[in-house]
C-alpha cells in the first residue's frame, strides 16, 4: 500500500478504536475507496480527493472531534505525501 | 372530493419525505417541493411558509420558499404571531383554517412581490391534536376565490409538513447526542492510550538502568582485571541473577498489563501441536542439559490444533522452564498429549518438589498470592506472573490449564487444553479471533 | 582483521556507552561515540565506519531519523553498516528500522556482553 492508502488504513483504525466497527461501514461508502478490511486499503479514485471525502464522511457523524482525530492519525504520513496532494481538512 | 391528481401530488410529496437522505436539511429540500406540486395542480402560490411554534406559543423555527429560491429569513413577520388574539389567530389555535384577506400587516413590505399578493391561506400545523405551527400560503388570487377543497388539500400537505418536520428535528438531536458521545470516547481512548503508553516507557526506562548493572557486573565476573576471591565471586554472581530476575519482572509485567488492557492480538491457525512442542524441547536443551535432565515427548497421533501458536510457544515456555527449574537433577520430564476429538490436552509432568494442597489454589494467580493474603508460595527465583500469564493465554484461546500434585517432593502435572481445528471450529474461526481496538502490542519475551 | 575496523556507538546512556565502548576497545577495534543524534549525524558525514551500532530513544535526534538520514537521503553513506542497539521491541519499530536499511536489531537487555561481541563480528564479517 502506498503512503495514501497506508494514511486511510490508521486514520479507519483510529476511528475503530473509538467507535468500533461502524468506523469501517462509514468508510466503505466513501466513493473511491475499496475497503475489503481495515489492513486491506485500495484507493481507486483521485488519492487527495478520496482522503478529503474519508475525513468529511466521518465529520458529518461526529463532528469536529473526528477530524481531529483523522489529523492525529494522518500525522505519520503528512511527511511522506507532497502538501500538493493532501487535502485542506487535514492540513493545519 | 379528491381528485386523482391531487392523490398522485400528495403521494409524491410523502414519498419525498421518506426518501430524503439528508435529514437535517429536510425542509429545506422539502418545501420548495411542495410548492412546485402546488404549482402543477393550478395553485399558484407566490410563495410557503412554515412557521413553527413551542409550548408557549413562541416561534421555534420559521422556513420560507418562494418561485426563485428558498430563502430562510423570514418574510412572514411571524414574531407576533397569537400575540394578537384576533380572528384568524383564534380560528388557527382551535385547528381550523383561516383565510386572510387584511395580509398587509403580516408580510414584510421589502417583499419584492408585496403587492401582488391579496390573500393568505393559514393552516394549522397539528401534532397529535395540539398545534404545532402553522403553514402561510401567500396567493395573488381574491380570498373569496379560496374554496374548501384548496383548504382541505392544505390540510393534508400541513400533515406532510409535521412529518417532515420532526425527522428533521430527530436527526438534528441524534446527531448532538452522537458527536457527545465520540466525544466522551475519543477522550476515553486517549487516557487509554496515555497509560499503556506510560507503562512501556516506564519499562523501556528500567531497562537502561538495569542493563547498565547487568553488563558491568558481567565484566567484572568474567574479565575481572585481578583475581576474584571466593567470596566476591559470589556476590557478584548473585547481582547478576537479581538483575536478570529485574528484567524477568519487568518483561512479565509489561505483558500483564498488556493482556489486561485487552491489547494482546489472538491469531488462531491451524497447526501441528506436537511439532511446535518439540521445537520448545530443542530451544530449552541448554538449560535441562545444565541439570542432566531428560526431556521426554511423547509422540502420539494427534489432530492439528487451532489456535495462535506464538501464543502457545509462550506457554509452553513456561511450564516446561518451570518443570526444569523445580526438577532435581538426573531426573525426567514427561510431556504427553491426550485428546478427546474435541480439545487436545498437553500435560507437563515432572517429578521434582511438587506442590502442598495449599499452594495449588494460589498457582494461577499474580505473584502466586491469594487476594488480601501475604502468604505466597515459593516461587524459586520466578517472576510469579508466568502461570498468570499462560492462564490468562490459554482461556483466551478458548482452552483451558490446570495443575495436579500428590504434594511437597512429589512432583506436578500441568496440563493445558486447546481446540481442535475441527470443521465447525473452522467455520467460527472469528470467535476463536480476538483483533484489540487501537494498537496491537506484542508480548516480550518469556524468561525461563 | 579485526583491529582497525572502525565502529561508532550512538548511545545517551553515560554508563551503556562508556561500556560498550570499553568492551570494543579491548577487542581491538577502534572506536567514536555520540551521546546524541546530532553528535551521531555530524560524525558519519565526517569518517567512515564499518558499524554503527545506534540506539533508538536518543536526545535530539532519534534513531530511527538517523536511519533515514543515512540510508534514504544522498547515499553518502548509504552503504554503512547499521546496527540497532536499543530496549525497544515492539514490532512496529523493528519493522520500521528493516525498511529503512538497518542490517541488524539488537536488544541490549536481552543480551550479555559476549552475545553483543559475537553479533557485532558476525555483522561485520557480513559487511566485508
Amino acid at each position: 500500500m502506498d503512503a495514501h492508502a497506508q494514511a486511510v488504513s490508521n486514520i479507519i483504525k483510529e476511528q475503530q478504536a473509538i467507535i468500533g466497527p461502524v468506523a469501517l461501514d462509514q468508510a466503505k461508502k466513501v466513493s473511491g475507496l475499496q475497503v475489503t478490511s481495515v489492513d486491506d486499503v485500495k484507493i481507486t479514485g483521485n488519492k487527495k480527493e478520496v482522503l478529503g471525502n474519508l475525513v468529511n464522511q466521518y465529520s458529518k457523524l461526529f463532528g469536529r472531534a473526528s477530524v481531529e482525530i483523522c489529523k492525529e492519525a494522518f500525522e505519520p504520513f503528512s511527511s511522506k505525501i507532497p502538501a500538493a496532494e493532501i487535502p485542506e481538512i487535514l492540513k493545519n | 372530493m379528491l381528485s386523482e391528481e391531487k392523490i398522485l401530488a400528495f403521494l409524491k410529496l410523502q414519498q419525498m419525505v421518506l426518501d430524503i437522505e439528508e435529514s437535517n436539511k429536510l425542509l429545506d429540500h422539502f418545501l420548495p417541493k411542495v410548492l412546485q406540486e402546488l404549482d402543477s395542480l393550478g395553485y399558484g402560490y407566490i410563495y410557503l411558509s412554515a412557521i413553527f411554534i413551542d409550548k408557549d406559543l413562541k416561534v421555534k423555527q420559521t422556513f420560507f420558499t418562494d418561485q426563485n429560491n428558498i430563502v430562510s429569513e423570514t418574510v412572514t413577520k411571524g414574531e407576533n404571531l397569537f400575540q394578537k388574539g384576533s380572528e384568524w389567530e383564534m380560528k388557527v389555535m382551535y385547528g381550523e383554517a383561516a383565510v386572510i384577506s387584511d395580509v398587509a400587516h403580516l408580510i414584510n413590505p421589502n417583499y419584492p412581490q408585496f403587492a401582488q399578493i391579496h390573500s393568505m391561506l393559514i393552516l394549522p400545523i397539528q401534532h397529535k391534536r395540539e398545534l404545532a405551527g402553522i403553514l402561510a400560503l401567500a396567493s395573488s388570487k381574491n380570498p373569496s376565490k379560496i374554496d374548501a377543497d384548496e383548504i382541505e388539500f392544505g390540510k393534508m400537505i400541513t400533515r406532510l409538513v409535521d412529518l417532515a418536520f420532526r425527522l428533521q428535528d430527530t436527526e438534528s438531536s441524534l446527531t448532538q447526542i452522537t458527536q457527545q458521545v465520540y466525544t466522551m470516547n475519543a477522550k476515553l481512548h486517549q487516557l487509554d492510550k496515555l497509560k499503556d503508553d506510560f507503562v512501556s516507557v516506564a519499562s523501556h526506562e528500567l531497562r537502561t538502568p538495569m542493563t547498565a548493572i547487568r553488563s558491568y557486573v558481567w565484566m567484572a565476573l568474567h574479565r575481572s582485571d585481578v583475581p576474584l576471591t571466593q567470596k566476591l565471586e559470589r556476590y557478584l554472581y548473585r547481582t547478576l541473577v537479581s538483575t536478570e530476575r529485574l528484567i524477568n519482572l519487568v518483561n512479565d509485567m509489561l505483558n500483564v498489563s498488556r493482556i489486561e488492557a485487552g491489547k494482546v492480538e489472538i491469531a488462531p491457525r491451524s497447526f501441528d501441536l506436537v511439532a511446535l512442542v518439540k521445537d520448545v524441547v530443542e530451544e530449552v536443551k541448554a538449560k535441562a542439559d545444565e541439570k542432566r535432565l531428560q526431556l521426554l515427548v511423547l509422540d502420539h497421533k494427534i489432530p492439528p490444533v487451532f489456535a495462535d501458536s506464538d501464543k502457545v510457544h509462550q506457554i509452553l515456555l513456561n511450564l516446561i522452564g518451570n518443570s526444569i527449574k523445580f526438577t532435581y537433577p538426573g531426573e525426567n520430564i514427561t510431556i504427553d498429549f491426550f485428546t478427546d476429538g474435541q480439545f487436545v490436552e498437553t500435560s507437563v509432568t515432572d517429578n521434582g518438589s511438587g506442590i502442598s494442597p495449599e499452594d495449588l489454589a494460589k498457582l494461577f494467580h499474580k505473584f502466586a498470592r491469594l487476594d488480601n493474603s501475604y502468604v505466597s508460595i515459593s516461587t524459586s527465583g520466578g517472576t510469579g506472573l508466568g502461570l498468570y500469564i499462560s492462564k490468562s493465554l490459554v482461556e483466551l484461546m478458548k482452552g483451558k490449564i490446570w495443575a495436579k500434585s500428590e504434594g511437597v517432593d512429589k512432583g506436578a502435572t500441568f496440563t493445558f487444553s486447546l481446540p481442535v481445528a475441527t470443521e465447525e471450529v473452522l467455520k467460527h474461526a472469528d470467535q476463536f479471533q480476538f483483533k484489540p481496538q487501537g494498537e496491537v502490542k506484542p508480548l516480550e519475551p518469556v524468561a525461563i | 582483521m579485526e583491529q582497525g575496523k572502525r565502529i561508532l556507538i550512538v548511545e545517551d546512556d553515560q554508563f551503556l556507552r562508556e561500556f560498550y565502548q570499553e568492551l570494543l576497545v579491548a577487542e581491538g577495534y577502534n572506536i567514536d561515540v555520540a551521546p546524541d543524534g546530532e553528535a551521531a549525524l555530524q560524525k558519519i558525514w565526517e569518517q567512515e565506519f564499518d558499524l554503527i551500532l545506534l540506539d533508538i530513544m536518543l536526545p535530539k535526534k532519534d534513531g530511527i531519523e538517523i536511519l533515514h538520514e543515512i540510508k534514504i537521503k544522498p547515499p553518502k553513506r548509504a552503504n554503512t553498516t547499521i546496527v540497532m542497539l536499543t530496549n525497544l521491541g515492539q514490532d512496529a519499530v523493528i519493522k520500521e528500522c528493516f525498511n529503512l536499511g538497518a542490517e541488524g536489531y539488537l536488544i541490549k537487555s536481552a543480551l550479555n556482553p559476549d552475545q553483543v561481541l559475537s553479533e557485532i563480528k558476525g555483522y561485520l564479517q557480513k559487511a566485508s
